[in-house]
């Protein structure tokens, strides 16, 4: 798959009062057509950050100061103003975890879903622009969507909002959708309803998702590829099977420990020991290291880049030159039987940033 | 179930808000539970179940408009002056936003000593409050910090210290863990199933979120529009629930397994909550509820025992 978003080792920092916080540093990822892609971490982590660099929204104190964000080849940092806003809800568009500080609350939402069309297509007229929002409302499942686009925020409940929010920013037919905490202020019930409709979006659109969240299990259900950050660095990405089920990773193993699910025992949470760092004093090292059980004398010295995890493990390598395969080593290509191949094994698709992500496997 | 065993009574309670038109929100209509002493039950259900406000009867933060909230026989809904400050003594609450609770202007030291200054034990602030740092798990150097200085954790900590510091018998926590990360809230949901061990106490835990539950409560009450719809152990609740709402409810968790999510099918409700200025006539469900029949919008479902208590008309079976 080509990509159409690429994060390209994206650095933010937020000037304060002493040394600068180093918010995003160094966070390459990439979003294909029709892909669902979740950018996973907790408060701090940068995530959001990283979303709204992608949207060009960050504003002083905050800067890029490295990397570049490329929308289907062509770069954004440094763009105009004007020309950002051109791409802004025609080509990319965003939503955000609380509807009712995203809407106006002085303007009836169906004029706002019309607005946001005409913004970007100043050939619509009026009239029509209102009759293609009443559609968008009802596209996106709001029931009774032409007594509702008369309605102001306030007297709509918090998923309704949701779906305003998503009709707006649908209204143009944008390529990428950048969903930040989407579900997190909602009700269970209605989250069910809008990660359905998320889904169904992308399978009939082929609408390329970029899924900002906490929540594991909204991206156990509606992610193809997770990327986990900590401290401003994404420290594991893979398919959402290998994050979920054979992470290479202490932290995201820390944190899939530490999520409460449905099922499981009492006394079963182990929590992760330790605060995350403050943005402004980052620990030498690997920044997880400070909470990690593996730590070793490594981790607090250098910063583990993120590289593709090794799928094969590498003691069985000599085992397999002289006897049978055991069952469980996937098979190998024909050069890595005639000579010995550093790469041999590695997943590309499966990246960690550990030194010790192969006493993981 | 006889009230001797019972630290908490609540009988019928109701709780009405004048509504800005001139008309009534039913926030509660007519709850009732007991707990056992050391015993822990979890209060789930959306927004606008009334479960907060339940909370907040329990502590008589919110006046009941009817019914009876007894603690260990005493009537706490009709309690005033000395013997409300005495009753308040025994029920106390730890709210979901740690920081909004905490005056920033006081160390983490005077929040904790404040309840026992305002108790008249002042002579015991130098041993207790250490006593308290401690089972909270906070460390002394903690002591002298402001909520700004100190993580949602930390403070989540010190507001459960400072709700322990009069050895209450009941402990209401509302959503206590709602506004921390994940890799946070597993260390207080951790402490608080070791502080009710220790310190056996009864807890009223009050969640939407349904994946903390089994790590906490004994028996679940699942509030819909001001209603308890179901009640029952939450081990028997998880296996077999028997309203079409918990049922819903019980599916709509995302849970944190692709192969499990990619297999799974979720009941999504249709519609939304109606208000509760104008709850649906018979059964408060029937307007979003898949099985709903004639009879649901006519006769209003009684809490009845069928294995354990359901209010529905078709059950689902056990």
């Amino acid at each position: 798959m080509t990509a159409l978003l690429e994060i390209d080792d994206l650095h933010v920092e937020f000037a304060g009062a002493g040394a600068p916080a180093r918010v995003v540093d160094g966070v390459s990822l990439s979003l294909a057509a029709g892909e669902t892609v979740a950018v996973v971490g907790e408060s701090g982590s940068g995530k959001t950050v990283t979303a709204l660099a992608v949207m060009g929204l960050i504003d002083p104190p905050g800067r890029i100061v490295g990397g570049d964000v490329r929308f289907d080849g062509r770069s954004l940092v440094g763009l105009a103003d004007r020309e950002y806003r051109e791409l802004r809800g025609r080509e990319l568009a965003m939503v955000f975890q609380d509807p009712m500080t995203s809407l106006n609350p002085v303007q009836r939402v169906g004029d706002q879903v019309a607005e946001a069309i005409t913004v970007h297509q100043p050939d619509v007229a009026v009239g029509a622009a209102g009759l293609r929002a009443i559609e968008l409302l009802e596209s996106v499942g709001v029931a009774d969507p032409v007594g509702r686009s008369g309605a102001y925020p306030h007297q709509l409940s918090g998923g309704i909002r949701q779906r305003v929010m998503l009709a707006m920013a649908l209204a143009n037919r944008p390529r990428v959708l950048i969903a930040d905490e989407p579900t997190t202020a909602l009700d269970v019930t209605t989250q069910a309803q809008i990660l359905e409709l998320l889904a169904n979006l992308r399978r009939e659109v082929g609408l390329a998702l970029l899924l900002v969240t906490h929540d594991l299990g909204v991206v156990a259900g509606l992610a193809d590829r997770v990327a986990v950050m900590y401290a401003g660095r994404i420290v594991e990405e893979g398919s959402v099977d290998d994050i979920f089920s054979a992470s290479r990773h202490p932290y995201t193993r820390a944190l899939l420990a530490a999520t409460p699910r449905i099922g499981s025992k009492r006394g079963s949470l182990v929590p992760v020991p330790g605060v995350p760092p403050n943005p402004a004093a980052l620990p030498h090292g690997c920044r997880f290291h400070p909470r990690c059980a593996l730590a070793i004398d490594a981790c607090r010295i250098e910063v583990p880049e993120l590289e593709p995890v090794r799928s094969v493990p590498p003691a069985s390598v000599p085992a397999r030159a002289s006897g049978p395969a055991p069952a469980a080593v996937p098979p190998r290509t024909a050069s890595s039987e005639t000579a010995p191949d550093p790469d041999h094994g590695l997943d590309p698709g499966h990246r960690s940033a550990c030194f010790r992500a192969d006493d993981l496997s | 179930m006889t009230t001797t065993d019972a630290i908490l009574d609540v009988v019928d309670v109701v709780k009405e808000f004048p509504a800005r038109d001139g008309g009534v929100v039913h926030a509660v209509d007519g709850v009732s539970f007991t707990l056992r002493h050391g015993e822990t039950l979890a209060i789930v259900g959306e927004s606008g179940c009334g479960k907060s406000t339940v909370a907040r009867m329990l502590v008589r933060l919110v006046e009941p408009t009817a019914g009876a909230i007894r603690v260990d026989g005493d009537d706490i809904a009709h309690a005033s002056g000395r013997g409300l400050r005495a009753l308040r003594h025994r029920v106390q609450i730890v709210f979901q936003d740690p920081f909004a609770a905490l005056d920033p202007r006081r160390t983490a030291r005077a929040a904790v000593a404040e309840p026992l200054q305002i108790a008249g034990r002042r002579g015991d602030v130098a041993r207790r409050v250490p006593e308290l740092f401690e089972l909270v798990g906070l460390g002394p150097e903690h002591a002298s910090r402001y909520p700004h200085e100190l993580s949602g954790g930390q403070r989540q900590r010190v507001n459960i210290a400072r709700a322990l510091a009069l050895d209450p018998e009941v402990l209401v926590l509302d959503e206590p863990v709602s506004a921390l990360d994940v890799s946070i809230q597993a260390q207080i949901l951790n402490l608080l199933a070791d502080l009710q061990a220790r310190l056996d106490l009864a807890m009223i835990f009050i969640t939407h979120d349904l994946s903390v539950v089994e790590h906490m409560a004994d028996r679940v009450a699942v509030m819909y529009l001001g209603k308890i719809v179901e009640t029952a152990p939450t081990r028997e609740l998880f296996a077999a629930p028997s309203h079409p709402y918990t049922k819903a409810l019980l599916s709509a968790v995302p849970a944190p397994d692709p192969v499990g999510e990619r297999g799974r099918q979720r009941i999504v409700l249709a519609g939304e909550l109606p208000s509760a200025q104008d709850p649906p006539s018979g059964c408060r469900f029937r307007t979003r509820c898949w099985k709903a029949a004639d009879r649901c919008g006519q006769e209003e479902p009684a809490l009845l025992e069928r294995g354990h208590a359901v209010a529905c008309h078709f059950p689902e079976p056990g």
